[in-house]
């Protein structure tokens, strides 16, 4: 994507991003402003919120007066399926268990990052998680949900 | 005094921060050294996993990473053209002609001298700087507190952004708004939770500075498959490729020049090693007799860049321990290594944990003098470096983030968060918002929200308190007049840009 329109994406989403806040706290109970600051929990967030708004339309404003440029934005593919498959990681770590999901997540995570040797891969992706949780979950008793795999 | 600072020396002393110490600095170096990764992704990962050491030992560790990692960047500046780390970008202009012209373990070996002593001074200035700042601290209130913080986050989100100001503004704003979640400071109102238990407490402190650090430097990377490789083998030669006496007595002053400009520029908020390696190795190429040689293989350009990032280390966590301001993304993470120990930093520190500043002290000055032993083990086996496989390494690092998310609470909501901060850290990255205000403001959210009310509160509603006190008058003008600055410089530079485009 061109850079130009991605600075004035990055505007739109902060202002989008305002109203949609303001839109939020006004139907919230802690929302209600009062007299002075002093005891006012919505003083502070409402500034900030304004002030974010406000930055989005300089934002806009700014990216419409640049020369137009050739300067291209490359939407990271990979990086956005490597942001899926640690997103879906956090959703299955209950049901599988941590050993299950990290062994998952970091075979996936190594091929795409373009790794393709197996014999690298799958050794990788088993030991590691295998030693954390040895050592974190057993050793210094973090709690690691077990998921599928009983110990 | 006395006694703190002994107290200090047997803590640093002791084996097991010792050895944490060697295991700091060898993974510093070696993260310094890979191209992408940095010593602030080192310290994010290894944060988590300091719940589970005490105070001290935590920040042996984490010094000697960070000592480690400002050294660690040269070595991929001199070996192949590519710095390790932001910081080490001057290095590479002498450096890499250095190892062309056959001294590759002379100019590696002159950064680490440089690099060493450099932050053996600033370990020292760290200490007697901080004790100065706080004896200052001590003497403002809340009003004065607020206009500080106030005057921080702005410097903090402006200064290095050119004409891009909002961008930094805006993060330092996202930042803040994080801060707010969870509950009122004051009232202790829930407020911004979404409705979500997880939330009620605030967001929690290590997925999200874990988060921007990796999703920032990390995932950006995955678009890029190939490993930095170097040109051709690298040679190292035989006696001429060793440090002569003649070398040290040459790079002397400019150690001496970098750590003094070091410390200023790591103790002022949102000036990084960068800007300190570059004035150093400026400074040494106008004072030289020889300045034609700097920028074609000079050994003191080596030791001036070299000197000037690692002057500012022990200064960069002064106002941290004595404001409780972080300056920098690197101090932001030793504040959340304070704070996951119980340990709040502020003007108080000399009286309420003296030994943690002095234990500090010292795990910084002897994280310089082990950087020598274990900087020359790495120097030998440097040239490997390229061959590290960094489609293994980086999902790795990944799993470690989310593992150390999980271990601190055993929350899953924890991960989810962490990779929403990942997400976050990478699209910023994409649309270049800087990341290190964000966390900042997140961190500093409820200082400037407290010291506000506060104030308000003593003065009965009189927002007079702010300019009454000539601290906070001289700091709230400061903080005006920067913004100032950069909107009109701006707006200049713009222009520049625009009337150059129409020229064209």
């Amino acid at each position: 994507m061109n850079s130009k329109k991605v600075e004035i994406v990055a505007g739109l989403m902060l202002v989008v991003l305002a109203a949609a806040l303001f839109l939020y706290m006004r139907t919230r109970p802690w929302y209600t402003p009062q007299l002075s600051v002093i005891d006012d929990s919505s003083f502070f967030p409402t500034v900030v919120t304004a002030c974010i708004g406000l930055f989005g339309v300089v934002q806009i404003i700014y990216a419409t007066r640049l020369p137009a440029s050739e300067e291209t934005v490359f939407l990271n593919l990979r990086g956005i399926l490597l942001i899926a498959i640690w997103t879906l990681y956090g959703f299955v770590l209950v049901p599988l268990g941590f050993l299950a999901s990290s062994v998952g997540a970091l075979f996936l995570s190594q091929v795409l990052w373009g790794e393709r040797r197996m014999l690298v891969a799958i050794p990788v992706s088993v030991v590691l998680p295998f030693a954390i949780y040895v050592i974190l979950g057993k050793i210094l008793h973090a709690s690691f949900p077990q998921g599928i795999i009983p110990f | 005094m006395v006694d703190g600072i002994l107290q200090g020396a047997v803590i640093a002393l002791g084996f097991k921060s010792l050895l944490l110490l060697v295991i700091g600095v060898g993974t510093g170096v070696i993260f310094g050294a890979i191209p992408g990764l940095t010593s602030g992704i080192a310290i994010a990962i290894l944060l988590p996993f300091t719940f589970y050491l005490d105070i001290y030992h935590s920040l042996a560790l984490l010094s000697g990473v960070y000592v480690g990692g400002t050294y660690g960047g040269s070595i991929a500046a001199v070996l192949f053209g590519t710095p390790g780390a932001p910081e080490s970008g001057v290095t590479v202009l002498d450096g890499y002609p250095m190892a062309q012209q056959g001294f590759p373990n002379r100019a590696l070996s002159t950064a680490l001298y440089a690099s060493s002593l450099s932050n053996v001074l600033s370990s020292l200035s760290m200490l007697f700087l901080s004790m100065a700042i706080a004896s200052f601290a001590l003497m403002i209130g809340s009003a004065e507190f607020f206009s500080i913080v106030l005057f921080s986050l702005v410097l903090i989100a402006t200064v290095s952004m050119g004409s891009a100001w909002h961008k930094g503004l805006t993060a330092v704003l996202l930042g803040l708004l994080f801060s707010f979640v969870g509950s009122d400071p004051v009232s202790a109102i829930p407020r911004l939770n979404f409705g979500s238990l997880a939330l009620s407490s605030g967001l929690p402190l290590i997925p999200l500075l874990v988060g921007l650090f990796v999703g920032a430097e990390i995932i950006q990377q995955a678009g890029r498959m190939k490993n930095v490789h170097a040109d051709g083998h690298i040679a190292f030669g035989g006696k001429a490729d060793k440090v002569r006496w003649a070398d040290i007595k040459a790079m002397i002053p400019y150690v001496f020049s970098g750590a003094a400009i070091g410390t200023v520029i790591g103790a002022l908020p949102g000036l990084n090693a960068a800007v300190g390696s570059m004035l150093n190795y400026g400074f040494a190429k106008r004072v030289s007799r020889t300045p034609e040689r700097f920028g074609k293989g000079a050994l003191e350009g080596v030791a001036a860049s070299e000197a000037g990032n690692n002057g500012t280390v022990g200064p960069t966590l002064c106002p941290l321990l004595t404001l409780g301001i972080p300056g920098s993304g690197t101090a932001a993470l030793f504040l959340g290594a304070l704070l996951i120990q119980g340990v709040t930093p502020g003007p108080t520190i000399f009286e309420t944990s003296p030994v943690v500043v002095y234990s500090l002290f010292w795990s910084i000055f002897l994280a310089s003098l082990v950087m020598i032993v274990v900087g020359k083990i790495v120097i030998y086996f440097a040239k490997y470096i390229p061959l590290i496989p960094t489609q293994v390494i980086n999902p790795c690092i990944i799993l470690f983030c989310a593992a150390g998310a999980l271990a601190i609470e055993g929350a899953v909501s924890d991960v989810l968060i962490l990779v929403f901060f990942i997400a976050l850290g990478y699209f910023m990255m994409l649309g270049r918002f800087p990341v290190i205000p964000l966390l900042i403001g997140y961190l500093l959210g409820g200082l400037l929200e407290t010291n506000l009310r506060r104030t308000l509160l003593i003065s009965g509603g009189d927002y007079s308190a702010f300019v009454q006190s000539p601290i906070s008058l001289v700091f709230l003008v400061l903080t005006v007049a920067m913004l100032a600055y950069v909107v009109v410089s701006g707006a200049r530079r713009r222009r520049k840009l625009r009337d150059a485009a129409a020229g064209a």
